[in-house]
């Protein structure tokens, strides 16, 4: 398992994007709960993700991402170790 | 050469921006697509270069409108640089009003740029990615490569070489990604985001490049390495000199010790024999590339280094060499380092080349002549606002994505299939395309005017004043009623709130009558001519109530259901049981008859008996409001049942203001609200989230009676969910049958939330947030309606629910949880339409509210209704 699939990896990118401290947010956060999770801090999400994972979402997985635990399951799903 | 990734170039400008450096060059960047993800990759290599640029990303696809619109965001953010980025696909079909539609939007930039003082970056824009006939295209000379072709050289002929005009290609930035990593189709439908992060970068890099060229130093010399490049590849830097020389730079060497020079010679003798400085010096880098410059005779800072040693370089001072030679001149392309400004050109545009098919050259209009309502009378824009049955699914995804141009009223899907008014479906097209529905209407008649709180456009539309055709739909609907837009300011909803902000209090709506708008948030009261009308006063004479003894629910919970954790957990501590035999006829009047005795007023004086229940009455067929009025004595009374559950207390207030309002003789009211509960068709502890008690509560009203005077009362009233409490058995469509092995009783609250959610928990949970929000938008809709804010509120008398419930309304309404009616409720228990009148009863009784207090009664009851009447003490 490399540095990128570690769990807490996705956390921290999130963290990142959004700019908060990376010990508080969770899986259960989204959009609702993090006033930083802004319409263009979700587009930065979404390329971060693709290009760091270097997946590729298709619209429907990021119209509308209520969590973070939602977006590792997409991750998952593209096989991805999130 | 390593290339910094995109995500490196963005966490990079993250940290940038947090050092918050005194920005030196203000940016503005308009598209016709979002162009929001450029700004790191033009914001990193020019913080870089000395210019830490402060971007202001304009709203998208309005390119012309924002540089002809003097009070737009861009002119207000007075740029030194307007980057300006359209794309072919936002133009509309292919077809040769690409070339007029593209210069139309390259002189409105230059003529933004001439009047700001500043500079342009103009973007060519890529060869549409889809082309209509696939390899076919290529045949065509009307196909879409050849038309966007001309487009472009017609726009490029027509700004190049102009003075404060610099020209950018994202066909170049296309080329080097390659097409097949261009584009982002996910992207561009989540937000209109074309490109891959890829080829934004590429792109922003080469408009950094350019605004370097033109405000920075530029790379004006280099500075060969030559302790590293001595030994091995000197040889290849034959070509990558070459075309140095061919740009004008000048070539200096460094070494630390002379002696490499020899081995230089041998590698590379044209090298050795053309520098214009040859350098030896020791000590730190700096001092070094300082000594060089000096030789050269130009700035430090216009210097970079080509090395092969990393360690050598600093950050963004020059160029590490591969390992291969032969890429070393595309190594220094892409560095900037072949980097020179167009030369300027002092005559206006030279025609297209003649063999490309295009159509005259020249703009519809000149540049100077460009205003903003030519523009959009030239767009051909129609709007088309129709009810919006049919399309409610559309409608709502509209609705909750739109952020920039909304109300701000938290309406989320369910709220808009459920709009408690005309709710209108906007569709736009113009001739750029069809936007199809592109935004919504929400409004209601409220008495004298037309309340909108739902009124939002997706921002394909903005900026082509769409939102005055929907405002003169809205007035021509309001029928010469003052129109009144409700709003919560958020931290995106800024187009709207300055489109309504903007508005002339008299607007006409285009068929010569002139409407009065007001834009208000829900905390604002209406101007005083728009209240309730002032013909109908009334006030609250005396309150009487029927309670029977009380019960400890914590003696008889037991009986009622098994799960006695729930009903602790509501708080509740008594209620009430009538004894078998008395009915809920008999407390209306013993509550009537109290009410009257207070009120010091006889049964003759009546005029209307309002009775209001929630259960059943003792009997079918048969009306228990006339009952009422005929054992009270009240013989000359009208007399009315009102059956709107939980609500009909609160409600009936204003049934009472309409029968005033239309007989002018009525002069005394007696409102009751009275309860029994069915046992055997509701568990009293099990059919809710309340425990129920029996009892009635009557108030009698006058007209002109100045004290607990009616204000207003708004209801809100959506049948979507007037199923959700039925019980199926005993109705007309299936009658009582003698002999049927099971009594029918109404189903718990989870029973019946999952039948009639069919088990979606999301569903369940919008529709509880729905209950939440609607109680508050109806006590926001009374307050407005009555003139006065929401805070002016005194205590707020809901129905009697439980604790946690009563908490959550407090929350939802900001105030203070004993400030709402928890104490009667928790003491009584849930006693249907009479919850209010007791609580009120009590705290005058108890001197709780003074003078001038307001009071709001409020309910949900199943229908669904959600009702508010203020009260004034």
């Amino acid at each position: 398992m490399t540095a990128l699939q570690e769990p807490a990896r996705l956390l921290t990118l999130v963290a990142e994007v959004l700019d908060l401290d990376p010990a508080a947010v969770t899986d259960e956060d989204g959009p609702a709960t993090l006033p930083e999770w802004t319409s263009l801090r979700h587009l930065q999400l979404v390329v971060t993700l693709e290009e760091i994972y270097q997946v590729s979402f298709a619209y429907e997985e990021v119209r509308n991402v209520p969590s973070i635990g939602r977006l590792r399951t997409v991750l998952r799903a593209k096989g991805v170790a999130a | 050469m390593t290339t910094p990734t995109p995500y490196e170039l963005r966490s990079a400008w993250r940290e940038l921006s947090r050092e918050g450096a005194a920005p030196g060059l203000r940016i503005g960047l308009l598209a016709s697509y979002t162009a929001d993800q450029l700004v790191p990759y033009l914001g990193v290599p020019l913080h870089r270069a000395g210019l830490p640029p402060l971007c202001h990303v304009g709203p998208f696809d309005q390119i012309v409108r924002q540089c002809l619109d003097e009070q737009g965001e861009t002119a207000r953010s007075r740029p030194d640089v307007l980057v300006v980025a359209p794309r072919f696909e936002e133009l509309g079909p292919a077809g040769p009003q690409w070339t007029r539609d593209l210069l139309d939007v390259a002189d409105a930039a230059r003529s933004a740029v001439e009047r700001w003082v500043g500079t342009l970056v103009f973007v060519l824009p890529a060869l549409p990615d889809h082309q209509g006939l696939g390899v076919g295209d290529t045949g065509r000379t009307a196909g879409a490569a050849a038309l966007a072709t001309a487009a472009r050289e017609t726009a490029r002929a027509r700004l190049a070489g102009l003075p404060g005009i610099l020209l950018a290609d994202a066909e170049d930035a296309v080329r080097e990604v390659g097409a097949a990593g261009a584009y982002h189709p996910a992207m561009f439908k989540l937000a209109k985001v074309p490109y891959t992060e890829e080829l934004f970068a590429r792109l922003g890099t080469r408009i950094a490049r350019l605004l370097v060229g033109r405000f920075g130093a530029g790379v004006r010399a280099v500075v060969l390495d030559a302790d590293s490049l001595a030994d091995g590849p000197a040889a290849g830097l034959r070509d990558p000199l070459r075309a140095l020389r061919g740009v004008g730079a000048r070539v200096g060497l460094c070494a630390t010790d002379a002696a490499v020079w020899p081995a230089l010679a041998k590698s590379c003798p044209e090298l050795v024999a053309s520098v214009d400085a040859a350098v030896v010096a020791r000590g730190p880098v700096a001092d070094r590339l300082a000594a060089v410059a000096e030789a050269l005779d130009v700035p430090a800072r216009a210097v970079a280094v080509l090395t092969a040693d990393p360690e050598l370089l600093p950050p963004g001072a020059g160029v590490v060499l591969g390992e291969q030679p032969e890429a070393w001149t595309a190594e220094l392309a892409a560095a900037g380092l072949f980097d020179r400004p167009a030369p300027l050109t002092l005559a206006t545009a030279p025609a297209p080349p003649s063999v490309l098919p295009v159509e005259s050259p020249a703009s519809s209009v000149e540049p100077s002549a460009v205003s903003l309502d030519d523009f959009v009378a030239s767009l051909d824009v129609v709007v088309d606002v129709r009810p919006a049955a049919g399309l409610l699914d559309t409608v709502a995804e509209v609705v909750t994505r739109a952020k920039d141009f909304t109300l701000g009223n938290d309406q989320d899907a369910d709220a808009v299939a459920g709009y408690p008014g005309d709710l209108l479906a906007v569709s736009v097209r113009d001739r750029f395309g069809d936007y199809g529905i592109s935004g919504a209407v929400g409004l209601r008649r409220d008495g004298g005017h037309c309340t909108v709180d739902l009124f939002s456009l997706s921002c394909p539309v903005l900026g082509r004043q769409v939102e005055d055709a929907v405002l003169r739909e809205i007035l021509r609907r309001a029928d010469g009623a003052d129109v009144v837009f409700r709003y919560r300011e958020t931290e995106h909803n800024g187009a709207a709130l300055t489109f309504l902000r903007a508005l002339p209090e008299n607007h006409p709506d285009g068929t010569g009558r002139a409407g009065r708008v007001h834009a208000l948030t829900w905390a604002d009261p209406l101007p005083a001519a728009d209240q309730a009308p002032t013909g109908v006063r009334f006030g609250v004479v005396a309150i009487g109530q029927a309670l029977p003894e009380p019960s400890a629910v914590a003696d008889l919970a037991p009986s009622y259901t098994e799960d006695l954790d729930r009903i602790r957990g509501w708080g509740y501590r008594t209620f009430h049981r009538a004894p078998e035999g008395v009915g809920l006829t008999d407390l209306a009047v013993e509550a009537g008859r109290q009410a009257l005795a207070e009120a010091g007023i006889g049964a003759d004086e009546v005029d209307l008996v309002v009775l209001a229940i929630a259960d059943l009455a003792e009997y079918l067929y048969w009306d228990p409001a006339a009952s009422t009025q005929a054992r009270l004595g009240a013989h000359g009374a009208e007399a009315v049942l009102v059956n709107q559950a939980c609500g009909g207390g609160v409600a009936a207030f204003d049934l009472v203001a309409g029968k005033f309002a239309v007989h002018p003789a009525y002069r005394t009211a007696l409102v009751i609200g009275a309860n029994r509960v069915a046992e055997p068709y509701w568990n009293r502890m099990e059919i809710n989230t309340s425990v129920y008690s029996d009892g009635a509560a009557a108030a009698v009203v006058r007209r002109d009676h100045g004290g607990c005077r009616w204000l207003a009362t708004e209801t809100i009233t959506d049948g979507t969910y007037a199923d959700f409490m039925r019980m199926d058995v005993g109705g007309a469509a299936n009658p009582f049958r003698a002999g049927d092995p099971e009594q029918p009783h109404v189903a718990n609250p989870q029973d019946r939330l999952d039948a009639f959610f069919q088990g979606d928990v999301r569903a369940m949970y919008r529709f509880v947030s729905m209950i939440r929000s609607r109680s508050r938008e109806v006590v926001d809709l009374a307050c407005a309606r009555a003139g006065i804010a929401r805070q002016d509120i005194r205590r707020v008398i809901h129905f009697n629910d439980n604790g946690r419930q009563l908490a959550d309304l407090a929350k939802d309404l900001d105030i203070a949880l004993d400030r709402t009616n928890v104490d009667t409720a928790l003491e009584h228990g849930h006693i249907g339409c009479a919850d209010q009148l007791v609580t009120l009863r009590r705290l005058l009784a108890a001197g709780e509210l003074a003078t001038g207090d307001v009071v709001a009664l409020t309910s949900t009851s199943s229908g669904m209704h959600w009702i508010c009447t203020l009260l004034q003490v």
